[in-house]
């Protein structure tokens, strides 16, 4: 145990000094058991040890704001963790938005309503559409777009307890930052299009999808 | 914070709450239709980087970036009550663990799409039994017997093992911060952990031989 020990103090002291500390880098002075001693006792430090000061600054550099902007939208929003999900799962398929929006409108059976359909599964990523108004055939669709089953999406849309903004009499469906602080404030993900309802009498099939239930 | 009269506060005031204050305030917030931003972005910041390097040492690189956000998320989407530091961080442990085990279950899933598992609340066969690869194997083992040997000390005895093994205090600021133990007792507590640990896995080695 002695070269563990030594070994974490030297972690610890390079943690606090505010270096990078990758755990990985004084494992790999290590080999079986020790190795797995050395990385629960640095797990046991690490659940102690302070957490950083907030720095506005090195949170601009950190590139977490897109993160934290996700977590945010799955907040605030009325469709569970489908801000944070959603995106990640079309990048990790490689989908440009505007060819999974083709792919979804066809799957759809609505290729002449890509543009509806693409501003609907926006407001998808973004929140703003409660998720249980969104058909499980939107879903089965999407699903094997983005290489995961409709069940799945479904879950994530429903991850979140109750509390959001969404469930707040008289709030706005979508707050953003009551006291906004432009040097603060995160890129957005993507530029809202309007909204599909917006100005439009008719109820169509594409409206009935995502928002019928 | 619970049945007060919300109050929204600004950023010199959230970023000097300690984390549990701050997800608190982050129920607070949400519940009363408050921005939430600030909050969350501060945490993110807080919390993020020790999390990556907790995650870092028990999934592959390319994986390291999915488990921490997928952490993150579950620890702000989910409703905390505990009343401390220690609390907060010990229930950000369990989750860290349920994800690299949803991770090491099934690699090639979206970790983000596994729910955390509610109904196992505290059930420890079940983290292990997901955990397969066989640094995880020789993990467990060692958490196990980590986890035992603190269980077996008293509250003020595991608080001087924590200070003085896990954050590499000195004895006498350990003392100094533990009623009734001496700087000598630090030392003798520290090493009876040790061997307690030794004896545990060379225990583990005999029944596994």
């Amino acid at each position: 145990m002695a070269t563990v020990e030594t070994l974490l103090k030297e972690y610890i002291a390079a943690h606090r000094a505010g270096d990078e500390a990758d755990p990985r880098d004084w494992l790999m002075r290590v080999e079986g058991r020790e190795r797995a001693l050395l990385a629960a006792m640095i797990d046991g430090y690490l659940e102690r040890a302070p957490a950083p000061e907030w720095d506005p600054e090195a949170f601009r550099q950190s590139g977490l704001a897109p993160l934290a902007e996700r977590v945010d939208l799955a907040l605030q929003g009325q469709a569970g963790t489908w801000p944070a999900v959603l995106p990640s799962l079309s990048h990790k398929a490689r989908l440009k938005r505007s060819d999974l929006v083709v792919r979804l409108a066809a799957a759809l059976g609505v290729p002449d309503k890509q543009e509806k359909v693409g501003s609907y599964y926006h407001e998808m990523e973004r929140g703003l559409l409660p998720a249980e108004g969104v058909h499980d055939r939107v879903l089965e669709a999407l699903g094997p777009i983005l290489g995961h089953s409709a069940e799945a999406l479904r879950a994530a849309g429903r991850a979140i307890a109750p509390g959001a903004v969404g469930d707040v009499p008289g709030a706005a469906a979508f707050a953003r930052e009551a006291r906004p602080d432009p040097d603060f404030a995160a890129p957005a993900v993507s530029s809202p299009p309007p909204s599909p309802a917006a100005g439009e009498d008719d109820w169509d099939e594409v409206d009935r999808l995502f928002r019928g239930g | 914070m619970g049945g007060a009269v919300f109050k929204e506060k600004g950023e010199s005031e959230l970023a000097a709450m300690p984390e549990h204050h701050l997800i608190a305030y982050l129920l607070d917030a949400r519940a009363n239709g408050t921005a939430t931003g600030l909050p969350v972005a501060i945490l993110v910041y807080k919390l993020m980087s020790d999390v990556r390097r907790r995650v870092a040492m028990k999934v592959p690189a390319e994986a390291i970036d999915d488990v921490a956000e997928t952490v993150l998320l579950s620890a702000l989407t989910s409703n905390f009550d505990g009343a401390s530091v220690g609390e907060f961080r010990a229930w950000l442990t369990t989750i860290i663990k349920r994800r690299i085990a949803d991770y090491h279950r099934s690699p090639k899933t979206e970790v983000r799409l596994v729910p955390l598992p509610d109904e196992h609340e505290g059930d420890d066969e079940v983290w292990g039994r997901h955990a397969s690869v066989p640094f995880e194997g020789e993990a467990i083992d060692v958490e196990r017997a980590l986890d035992q040997a603190k269980r077996e000390l008293n509250p003020d005895h595991q608080e001087v093992v924590g200070l003085y093994v896990f954050e590499d205090l000195p004895a006498g600021e350990v003392a100094a911060r533990v009623e009734e133990i001496s700087e000598a007792n630090v030392h003798k507590i520290a090493q009876r952990f040790r061997d307690r640990v030794t004896d545990l896995l060379s225990d583990r080695d005999d029944t596994s031989t």
